[in-house]
């Protein structure tokens, strides 16, 4: 089954599979449109051929028909003028009889008032007997031929009158139809002349015509009476009406119909049960106003069309496998170099760029796609070996910084020995950098035994320069310390080394600030950065928000003060960056100076430690673990008591 | 003596019981019919009885019109009774009453009113039985023609049969006062459908069905049917000549018994006595139209059973209103009563 689903999922089959039902629906197509048109023209010959060949018949038919008219109407003509009297009349219809052979009889008779009036006529029948002239008397006593059809009907309607089918035991036991023209005389009617014809001579007319294979004709008589038909038990014992109840076919009750009154027709009889298969040409016989018709089925119409279509069929189909088998096999060689490219690339895809691509030997599509694939081979090599050096550089960046990280965090003071010698102050520190490294820096160091100065900064920008920048500065404020008497000094050291060093145009915010642990001034300056804050022991928390000079490493003549505060025993100072007031929330508020001073106010019995972390992790409450942009740094130095 | 008692008492049980079966087995036959047959009683089949022969002539040719006497004789009714029946086919040129009157048959089929003809001209013919207890009589016109009521058949032409059979259409003439041309006719249909004629005269089961067979729907015609119109004479009855009753009594009563026998059973499979019929009809080389024939059948069906409170009889008041129609009509002139018409020559 995965090996089915595998061959149906191939190009190749894909593509006969997409011929083969575009021709199949090319070949239905085709093959609807030419049997619908040849039908069409079959059907039309069919009908063509029906037709000629019941005109054929019904001319035969009417042949005989006319030519007995026409005798008969002459001797009704003679015998009304007198010019045929009784002698000669045997004579006369003796040659009638012998010259027309399909005339079995011929009868005269006179209606009783004509014979009352005439003792020397008579009524009679003229036959042949052994090519001797028979003259039979009739009398309207011993044979009441009054009310018979072939009498009263044309006597009545002063017209000629062909009869139904009828035995007369006069002449044989063999059925006649009969024609019947009345005898005038001074415009009176006075008898008839009838001559009888053998219903044989026209069913051996209908019997021998054959259409087909199995067509075969009908005549019915103006009754609907069946004439002649293939089943014996029909001929003049059904009509068509009777034979349509027997059978029950109303449709075929309304063919009967159209027939009697002497319409004419080309129908399948579809709405036949029995007869559904079947078609039918019907005309009528005018002369005696009887119908002719030829059935004959429609698969024998058809047969020469099914020939032609199942011999199309098979030549169709034979080409079609061929063109499929054809076009399978080639596609499969075209396509060889195609699955070899595809082994190929699955090796260029393991990591083997070394593999040689095929050259096809044909210029056609696939030798264009292997070029192309040889080039992408060719450039995914460079591209590999690039990506590789990039990575090993990349690598080596990353560890540098990994380096410089480790150097910037050893340059931070620790905490555990932050002037952990000198109980005048306690000082608690942290800088928690966004990216490996950060740009902030905070420093607190004693410049002698009463001085300690502190600091704090934030370098604009983050990563490796603004990183380095900052472990310069730091290594700066660190060694200007000891040659400056005031925290301007050592700005204006910093400034100048910027300003001078700073290639970059780098510039740094920063507090520099010198506490006399002897009497608890403090100056400080600062430098664009953010405010600083005491926190008094009575909880009250004073800012102090001015700032001394712009941010440092932008203007080398720059003019720098200072301001001095006075610290009295347990009062913080603290001091953070902007990384604090600028922390930003989920819904894009600032942590802001408001909140940062109430949360420092609030605090009972602070510690430098304490504040920090409480600090940090409010901040942290507020922005959400993973939201921190800026560096974060903190220092809070708390003034114990004086030295003494 | 003992051994011979208990074997006559077993043999008598066995035959008690092999005689319930029979019983049992006629009844449940017996069930099956809508009207039940019934056998003579005095004659048993295994009886040793002299077979007697009838000479029985239909009043027309061959057809479902007579099938009583076929099925009677082809299911052995007749010989039931040890009667050996030969039938022959009537027809218009070879009337059954004339073979009757000639002692050329026995027993006839013919109408009520040919048989009051005939005792009117003075032959003595019983009725053994009555098979026709409604007139089958009709006057079709073609709608096309105007006909449409009674009225409308006056100053028209009309096509009677021109012998024994065209009284009812006489009376139907007088008894409705109309004048009409009277135009003899035969009996095929052409006439009418050639407008020889505006109206003619047919049997329900026979020339009605004929021309509609013909491509006529029956749509397009206005039918009288004379029983509707007061002129009810029933037709079919089993007819002999009285000295001939006189001497063949019983033979009489036991042929109109099993007649009517055949009749019960012809109504009652139509199928079978379909194809009995069908059979007379190649036989004598007629022709054979299964659907004619089995309209024919429904038709005498009908007639048959039509007053069933007297199946198989002439009533008196059938008989004495006949009579008097043909007497109004002056078609007879006397009649014999009811009594010496009738003899009741079938089981109640």
């Amino acid at each position: 089954m995965q090996f089915l689903s595998k061959v149906k999922q191939t190009f190749a089959f894909q593509l006969v599979f997409f011929i083969f039902i575009l021709t199949l629906l090319i070949f239905m197509l085709m093959y609807a449109v030419n049997t619908y048109m040849t039908r069409k023209i079959m059907v039309q010959n069919a009908e063509q051929i029906a037709r000629n060949l019941s005109w054929e018949s019904i001319n035969k038919i009417e042949g005989i028909l006319s030519g007995i008219e026409e005798l008969t109407s002459t001797t009704a003509r003679l015998i009304g003028s007198g010019v045929l009297n009784e002698a000669a009349q045997p004579s006369y219809f003796s040659d009638l009889i012998k010259q027309k052979d399909e005339i079995m009889a011929v009868t005269i008779a006179f209606l009783p008032d004509y014979l009352s009036r005439n003792s020397n006529k008579r009524s009679c029948i003229f036959t042949l007997n052994q090519n001797e002239c028979v003259q039979t008397d009739i009398t309207p006593q011993a044979r009441d031929y009054l009310i018979e059809d072939w009498f009263l009907i044309p006597v009545s309607k002063k017209t000629d009158y062909w009869s139904e089918p009828w035995i007369d035991k006069n002449i044989g036991t063999f059925p006649i139809t009969s024609y019947s023209v009345p005898i005038f005389r001074n415009n009176q009617v006075i008898g008839i002349v009838r001559a009888d014809i053998s219903l044989e001579v026209l069913q051996q007319i209908v019997s021998t015509v054959k259409l087909l294979k199995t067509g075969y004709a009908i005549l019915i008589t103006g009754n609907g009476t069946f004439v002649t038909h293939p089943a014996d038990s029909l001929i003049l014992n059904y009509t068509i009406f009777s034979y349509a109840k027997q059978v029950n076919e109303p449709f075929l009750y309304d063919i009967g119909r159209e027939m009697v009154q002497g319409k004419s027709s080309f129908i399948r009889l579809q709405k036949s049960q029995k007869f559904s298969q079947r078609w039918l040409y019907f005309a009528p016989v005018s002369l005696n106003k009887w119908s002719f018709g030829v059935i004959f089925p429609d698969n024998e119409i058809m047969a020469d069309l099914r020939k032609v279509n199942l011999i199309f069929s098979a030549i169709l189909g034979f080409g079609l496998i061929i063109l499929l088998a054809l076009i399978y096999t080639r596609i499969r060689t075209i396509f060889k170099p195609l699955r070899t490219l595809v082994n190929v690339a699955n090796k260029i895809g393991s990591g083997d760029f070394n593999v040689k691509v095929p050259d096809p030997k044909l210029n056609n599509e696939v030798s264009l796609l292997s070029d192309s694939f040889s080039k992408m081979q060719s450039e995914l090599k460079t591209y590999m070996d690039n990506l590789v050096k990039t990575t090993v550089e990349k690598d080596k960046i990353s560890a540098e910084i990994r380096f410089a990280a480790q150097i910037q965090q050893r340059i931070i003071p620790s905490n555990k020995n932050l002037l952990t010698d000198v109980n005048e102050v306690s000082v608690f520190g942290i800088l928690e950098a966004a990216d490996e490294i950060g740009g902030d820096l905070y420093d607190a160091f004693m410049i002698d035994e009463r001085r300690l100065c502190f600091a704090i900064a934030d370098v604009f920008g983050k990563g490796i320069v603004a990183s380095m920048l900052m472990t310069m500065v730091q290594t700066l404020i660190r060694s200007q310390a000891k040659y400056s008497q005031t925290a301007v000094d050592i700005i204006r050291e910093v400034n100048a080394y910027l300003c001078e060093n700073n290639k970059q145009s780098n510039f740094i915010t920063m507090i520099v600030g010198i506490l006399d642990l002897k009497t608890g001034i403090v100056e400080f300056c600062n430098a664009g950065h953010t405010p600083i804050y005491i926190r008094k022991s009575d909880q009250q928390c004073i800012r102090y928000g001015d700032t001394h000079c712009t941010a440092l490493g932008m203007f080398e003549d720059l003019e720098i003060v200072s301001s001095t505060l006075q610290l009295d025993m347990q009062d913080f100072i603290i001091l953070f960056t902007d990384g604090i007031t600028e922390a930003m929330s989920d819904k894009e508020a600032f942590f802001g100076y408001q909140r940062l001073e109430e949360l420092i106010c609030s605090l009972q019995n602070p510690t430098p430690e304490g504040i920090v972390k409480t600090i940090l992790n409010d901040v942290r409450s507020f922005t959400g673990q993973e939201n921190q942009t800026d560096d974060l740094s903190i220092l809070v130095i708390r003034f114990n008591h004086p030295k003494s | 003596m003992m051994l011979m008692f208990n074997l006559t008492r077993h043999v008598c049980r066995l035959l008690v019981l092999v005689m319930t079966i029979i019983a049992f087995v006629s009844c449940q036959k017996a069930a099956d019919n809508e009207i039940q047959t019934k056998r003579k009683d005095s004659i048993n089949p295994s009886d040793s009885v002299q077979t007697r022969t009838i000479r029985l002539k239909t009043q027309w040719l061959h057809q479902a019109q007579f099938a009583g006497f076929y099925v009677a004789l082809e299911k052995g009714f007749y010989s039931d009774f040890g009667i050996n029946v030969l039938i022959e086919m009537g027809g218009p040129d070879d009337p059954s009453s004339t073979a009757l009157t000639e002692r050329k048959a026995d027993i006839v089929s013919m109408f009520l009113s040919k048989a009051l003809r005939e005792i009117d001209k003075g032959n003595q013919i019983v009725n053994l039985a009555q098979i026709s207890q409604k007139s089958s009589f009709l006057l079709v016109a073609k709608k096309s023609s105007g006909i449409r009521q009674i009225k409308d058949i006056n100053n028209r032409r009309i096509g009677i049969w021109s012998n024994d059979f065209r009284e009812p259409s006489m009376i139907f003439l007088n008894k409705h006062n109309i004048t009409a041309q009277i135009v003899p006719v035969s009996w095929t249909t052409n006439v009418l459908a050639f407008d020889v004629v505006d109206i003619m005269n047919m049997m329900i089961y026979n020339e009605y069905d004929i021309f509609v067979n013909t491509g006529y729907d029956p749509e397009e015609l206005t039918v009288f049917p004379l029983a509707e119109y007061g002129v009810n004479i029933p037709e079919d009855g089993i007819y002999c000549l009285k000295e001939y009753y006189e001497k063949n009594r019983e033979l009489c009563h036991d042929f109109a018994e099993a007649t009517m026998q055949g009749w019960i059973y012809a109504l009652n499979h139509e199928e079978e006595t379909l194809s009995i019929v069908l059979s007379y009809l190649r036989k004598n080389h007629l022709p054979a139209n299964i659907p004619h024939q089995r309209w024919m059948l429904k038709q005498i069906h009908d007639s048959v059973l039509y007053n069933t409170d007297h199946f198989g009889r002439l009533s008196e008041s059938d008989y004495n209103a006949s009579v008097e129609m043909m007497k109004t009509n002056k078609i007879i002139q006397k009649h014999i009563p009811y009594s010496e018409f009738i003899r009741y020559a079938v089981s109640e």
